[in-house]
Parts: C-alpha cells; sequence; structure tokens
C-alpha cells in the first residue's frame, strides 16, 4: 500500500460518502472508488458496506481504521522529523518523568536527541503520572516515561517498553546482605520506606509484602521519588523497595527480590495523533526501538 | 552453498502449515499491482532518520554524502529468507567496500532490540535500521499486510505483532531491495512478493558497477 491509498480511505472514513470524499482529494469518483478497491485487496477484506443510500465502515474497517491512520500520523512526523536536518527552527521535546523513574534511564536517549536533532530544547517534569497525563492533555507535554498498566486511557497511546524487575535497596554492612536473593517473608522484622500514594511503586510493592507478611512491615519515613528513597537509606532511616533499573549509588547495595512481581511496565505515552516535534518523534522511536533489558 | 541453493533447501524445507501460509501470500498479492504503488527507477528516495540497532539515529543524508547505498526491507527476524539474503549481500558489499563507497542498509519494523539481535545473530556489518510504525516502508510503498495464515503461523510460534511492531496491524514490508545513488536517486527497485525466491545476488553486483563506472 502507499501513502494515497491510505489517506484516501481515512478520508472516506470520516465523511462516508465516495462523491464527497472525491472530492475532498481532488479525484475522480471512478478514481477514488478504484483507490479503495485496491487497498481493500491488498489488506484483504472489505472495508466499507456500499450501499446505496448509506457508506459505512465495515468491521473490518473499523478493525483496520486505527493502524491505517498509525501510519499515516508516523509518515507525516517522519518527514517532519527529515525536514529538521534542514531547518533553523527549534525542537521543543517537553518529557513527563514518574518520579520512580528517574532520569538516569531516559538520559542516553536524550543524549542521542541532543547529539543528532538540530536546535533541540528540551524540559524533564517530574510528578505523579495523573498530573503527569493532565498536563500532556493540556499541552505541556510531548511524551510521558511512566510505570503503568496497559490499560488504554481514551486519548493516549501507550506502548510497553518493558517490565521491570524489583530490587531491594540497602545500605553497607546490613545484616540482610547475607541474603542473595530476597524474599517478602526476609522483610518481616525491616525497617522500610514508604510513599506518598497507594499506586507509587513503593507502595504498590510494600502491599504486596503485607499480603504475605499478614501484615504492614515498619514504614515510619515516606519518600516521593527514587533519588530522595535512596538518601533515606543511605542515611540509616530505612530500606527502599525499588526497580532493579534504578541506578544504584556506590555506598548502596541492591538485592533482587524474588516473589515480589509487578504487573505494571515501564512505558511510554503520548497523546494520539497530536503534531509534534522532530525531538518528540526521534526521542519515542529511540525508545521503542531499543532493548531496555 | 549459493544463496540460490540456501533458499532452495529452506524452501523444500517448509513445514505443512508454512507451505500453506506461504500459497496464500503467492494468491493474494499480485506483483504488478505492488510495483506500481512502490517507488520506481528515477524516483526520490524519501529523506529519513531512524534508530539503528546500536540505539543511534541515523539520517539517509549522512549515508548518502559517504555512499550510494542498498536498501533491503526485511519482512521480519522471523523471515529466514530474509537472512540468508542480507548475509549474502552484506558479505558481498564487503568485498566491494574497498573499490566502490557504497553501503547496505537493513530496515525493518522491529521494536524492543530485536534490530540489535537480528544483527548480532546474522554477523551483519551493515546498518539494521529500526523503522518505527512503518514510517519509511510506507513512503517507499512497500508496506504490506501479513495475511491470515502466515499471522496464525506466526503466532503459534510465540511471535506476537503487539511485542513485535508495538501494535497488531500484522504491517510489515514487502521484501524488497533498491539501490539509492548519492544524488539520493533510485536507480534500481526490485519487490519480492514470493519472498522464497531472491534475485539481488545476480540483479544487484550489475547495478553497482554500472553506478561506479558512471561516476
Amino acid at each position: 500500500m502507499d501513502l494515497p491509498q491510505i489517506s484516501h480511505f481515512l478520508v472516506l472514513a470520516r465523511l462516508l460518502n465516495f462523491t464527497r470524499a472525491a472530492e475532498e482529494c481532488r479525484i475522480t469518483q471512478p478514481a477514488f472508488s478504484r483507490s479503495v478497491r485496491r487497498l481493500e485487496l491488498e489488506l484483504g477484506g472489505d472495508l466499507v458496506l456500499r450501499e446505496r443510500s448509506l457508506t459505512q465502515l465495515t468491521k473490518f474497517g473499523q478493525a483496520m481504521l486505527p493502524f491505517l491512520e498509525q501510519i499515516m500520523f508516523a509518515a507525516d512526523a517522519a518527514k517532519a522529523e527529515a525536514r529538521q536536518f534542514h531547518s533553523q527552527e527549534g525542537a521543543p521535546l517537553h518529557l513527563g518523568l514518574s518520579p520512580w523513574l528517574g532520569l538516569p534511564l531516559v538520559g542516553p536517549i536524550l543524549a542521542e536527541v541532543v547529539r543528532t536533532v538540530k536546535n533541540v530544547e528540551f524540559s524533564v517534569t517530574v510528578d505523579k503520572e495523573p498530573a503527569l497525563r493532565e498536563r500532556m492533555l493540556q499541552g505541556e507535554l510531548d511524551v510521558i516515561f511512566a510505570v503503568g498498566s496497559d490499560t488504554a486511557h481514551g486519548r493516549f497511546n501507550q506502548w510497553r517498553l518493558f517490565s521491570p524487575t524489583t530490587s531491594l535497596f540497602l545500605p553497607p554492612g546490613h545484616a540482610m546482605l547475607g541474603v542473595d536473593e530476597i524474599s517478602a517473608r526476609d522483610l518481616a522484622d525491616a525497617t522500610l520506606l514508604g510513599a506518598f500514594d497507594a499506586d507509587a511503586l513503593p507502595e504498590v510493592l510494600l502491599a504486596q509484602v503485607a499480603r504475605t507478611l499478614g501484615r504492614r512491615p515498619a514504614t515510619p519515613h515516606r519518600a516521593g521519588n527514587w533519588e530522595t528513597s535512596l538518601q533515606l537509606v543511605r542515611s540509616g532511616f530505612g530500606l527502599s523497595l525499588g526497580l532493579s533499573c534504578w541506578t544504584t549509588p556506590d555506598e548502596l547495595v541492591a538485592r533482587p527480590l524474588r516473589d515480589l512481581e509487578l504487573t505494571q511496565g515501564v512505558v511510554i505515552e503520548t497523546i494520539g495523533g497530536r503534531p509534534r516535534s522532530a525531538a518528540a518523534t526521534s526521542f519515542i522511536k529511540l525508545a521503542r526501538a531499543r532493548s531496555w533489558l | 552453498m549459493s544463496l540460490k541453493e540456501t533458499l532452495d533447501a529452506l524452501r523444500s524445507a517448509m513445514t505443512e502449515e508454512a507451505t500453506a501460509a506461504y500459497a496464500e501470500i503467492l494468491e493474494r498479492f499480485d506483483s504488478q499491482m505492488l510495483g506500481r504503488r512502490a517507488l520506481k527507477i528515477g524516483d526520490r528516495m524519501p529523506e529519513f532518520v531512524l534508530p539503528n540497532a546500536e540505539g543511534k539515529l541515523v539520517s539517509s543524508a549522512q549515508l548518502l554524502s559517504k555512499h550510494s547505498l542498498i536498501i533491503n526491507f526485511y519482512r521480519g527476524s522471523w523471515c529466514p529468507y530474509c537472512s540468508v539474503t542480507l548475509k549474502a549481500l552484506d558479505s558481498w558489499v564487503k568485498t566491494q567496500s574497498e573499490r566502490i563507497p557504497l553501503a547496505l542498509v537493513a530496515i525493518s519494523p522491529e521494536t524492543g532490540g530485536r534490530a540489535s539481535e537480528f544483527k548480532a545473530i546474522n554477523e551483519l556489518e551493515c546498518e539494521v535500521l529500526v523503522d518505527v510504525d512503518n514510517a519509511i516502508a510506507v513512503q517507499f510503498g512497500v508496506v504490506i499486510r501479513l495475511p491470515k495464515r502466515y499471522q496464525t503461523l506466526l503466532l503459534g510460534r510465540g511471535i506476537d505483532p503487539k511485542t513485535l511492531h508495538g501494535g497488531e496491524g500484522w504491517l510489515i514490508p514487502l521484501a524488497s531491495t533498491f539501490v539509492v545513488s548519492t544524488g539520493g536517486q533510485i536507480v534500481h527497485s526490485e519487490l519480492h512478493v514470493d519472498h522464497t525466491r531472491r534475485t539481488e545476488m545476480e540483479t544487484i553486483p550489475p547495478v553497482i558497477e554500472r553506478l561506479s563506472s558512471s561516476v
């Protein structure tokens, strides 16, 4: 298939009228009908129900529509991205980052975007996922890098990048360092660090530990992001449950947690169909292209 | 073994299920019709910026500033016919690159680090680029939807389009190869609806020879 064919179908899906769709595409109606028919042959099914008074998408047409919209969007974004190579205009990238993921994870990708895309101007906003989504809806953010479940929410496009494994972060010399792989049962007498919301990553893991133990372990202190949590570990205020992909500071030790698994994944989210800058397109492509494990 | 012998051996070892899926592809796609969609000799290649297997962004402008390009769209890391064809092209290009400024570029829509695995497993030296959501392949006019039997075949082998491409559209490039001059013009194009029969090793060397002697 090619782009003219896809754009013909997308216009038809919007107008549901062959005559008006052909007019909008500025081709004759027979040529327009042939173009849609050939796309149907190539895709292997009827996209459109052709009835005298009514043009409707078939079930197959409805199923294929988002994929064809996506490919059209991707091609337009790729053209804009290639143009940026010859442009003097700024390429903004407004990134939203979960407080439980951290800049080191996305650092290499940001560096690559800055190295290759001309005139990049990026900003990083760290906030809780619902607040980030709200800001993206308002147009303040282009991409969110977050911990999320695979549920689709309305206008957001989401791609799961990887399923993170979990670790316990301890200070050097801690008694539990003798244990190679730590399970929830080993945490009965530990002092752990909490967070502020039930859906914050350490709290999700704490809830799992509490289910295994039948009670919540001691969590007198709380942190609002991964770096603070690790600083509190360093200062001796407790142990931190977290992700194995966190950068462990030299003074701390990370031990894999055996039976704590996250159903959530590390995801990137964008608003479906919203035009974005070349820098944002490059960032998303780099994030999706690579392996995170 | 020559490329043809390797391809013949692979084809003759096809399972019954794979044979049926393969037959459906041949029946569904008409090379003439697909040929009309694709870029042709004399067309300008669309410019692109794509992540490579090493996680760097590579632009067509950079590539063309130094080399003529052989651009090969491969269906996916799951396609053995694509792998052996690419390996043959890669070895051949290596023997030529001292003589002719030439680079091979392999492109597929597979995400999640598969480009890097594919490159390592097949010991390729060429750039392996990730065409996320087929944004470039569709501009070359080579995107197809994998027919139902083939979808089932791949699903049965644990190959899931959601993790492979980040979407369930089953849209992939047709196995195809283009040669692009340093000026960005397409000087050769071949589409292989029958991905098991490949002519690249016969057609590409004379094209490159002509290209280098005309410079």
